[in-house]
């Protein structure tokens, strides 16, 4: 899925959450989102994406909306719910308690 | 994965009753985000100065996840085992009326199977298994006489011998 290594399915769903935090966006959207903010290391597959929007979307974390793009085709657009936005707080608290204590244990090698 | 909630799980198992009825468009609704995808893609690879058909090739590589992205989206939407089932049972039944004749032969010989051991297993359940209907029915006993030389198992009631007695 990324170029330099795997995403796991929790940090991919963290990372949806958190691009639409940012506001409404469709997959492509998204994926393209992800992949810039991350310097271009960070490359997100449909065949990743799409099975997690939906997931999200099952677990009430995103509402979903068919609509036209910018050139005037049919897309979805997802958005981020106040229950995903609870889930994406807890979600970014654990997640930098999690770097900091695996950074203070390579820093003691 | 995140942690789920019982409210996230009763939200999944709500909007998975709704899939129920719009199977339909969910069916062709991953078809559309993909193919939108893909378009995005080779607008963004022809504006990065590939030609069309290059872009239109590079683009559709990711086309062929679109069966497995719709499974994924089956599996979450609906009761895929449920559906499964009922799939299978709608098979069966076309198959059935294609063929009446096997049909009605198959279906004669379980009806007269079922029959026939329900049959059988209601009269010894009510003469073997449960005690006879009289009162005090586990009480009842079958007196007999044991004869060390005799091959027949039937008990013989004979008042001058001692008795030895079987549960009945």
């Amino acid at each position: 899925m990324g170029e330099t290594g795997d995403l796991v399915q929790g940090t991919l769903d963290m990372l949806i959450l958190k691009t639409l935090a940012r506001g409404t966006f469709h997959g492509y959207a998204i994926a393209e989102a992800i992949h810039e903010s991350s310097d271009d290391v960070l490359r997100v597959e449909e065949g990743a994406l799409y099975p997690a929007l939906h997931r999200l979307e099952l677990r009430g974390l995103l509402a979903s909306e068919w609509g036209t793009s910018e050139n005037n085709r049919r897309a979805k657009y997802y958005r981020l719910t106040a229950a995903g936005r609870k889930v994406l707080d807890a979600e970014l608290a654990h997640w930098k308690r999690m770097v900091a204590a695996i950074g203070r244990v390579i820093q003691t090698a | 994965m995140l942690g789920e909630t019982l409210r996230e799980r009763l939200h999944a198992f709500w909007l998975r009753v709704k899939g129920l009825a719009k199977r339909r468009e969910l069916d062709r609704d991953p078809g559309d985000e993909l193919k939108f995808h893909a378009s995005m893609r080779e607008k963004k690879l022809t504006d990065s100065g590939l030609s069309a058909e290059e872009a239109r090739y590079t683009a559709s590589r990711g086309f062929g996840n679109v069966t497995l992205i719709r499974e994924t989206v089956r599996e979450v939407r609906g009761f895929p085992l449920l559906e499964s089932v009922a799939q299978d049972v709608r098979y069966a039944l076309r198959q059935l009326r294609r063929r009446p004749g096997f049909a009605v032969a198959a279906i004669l010989t379980r009806v007269l199977a079922i029959g026939v051991t329900t049959a059988v297993f209601s009269l010894v359940d009510e003469a073997l298994f449960r005690p006879l209907p009289y009162p005090h029915g586990d009480r009842l006993v079958t007196v007999g006489t044991y004869w060390p030389t005799m091959t027949s198992a039937t008990p013989r009631l004979h008042s001058n011998l001692s008795p030895h007695l079987r549960p009945a």
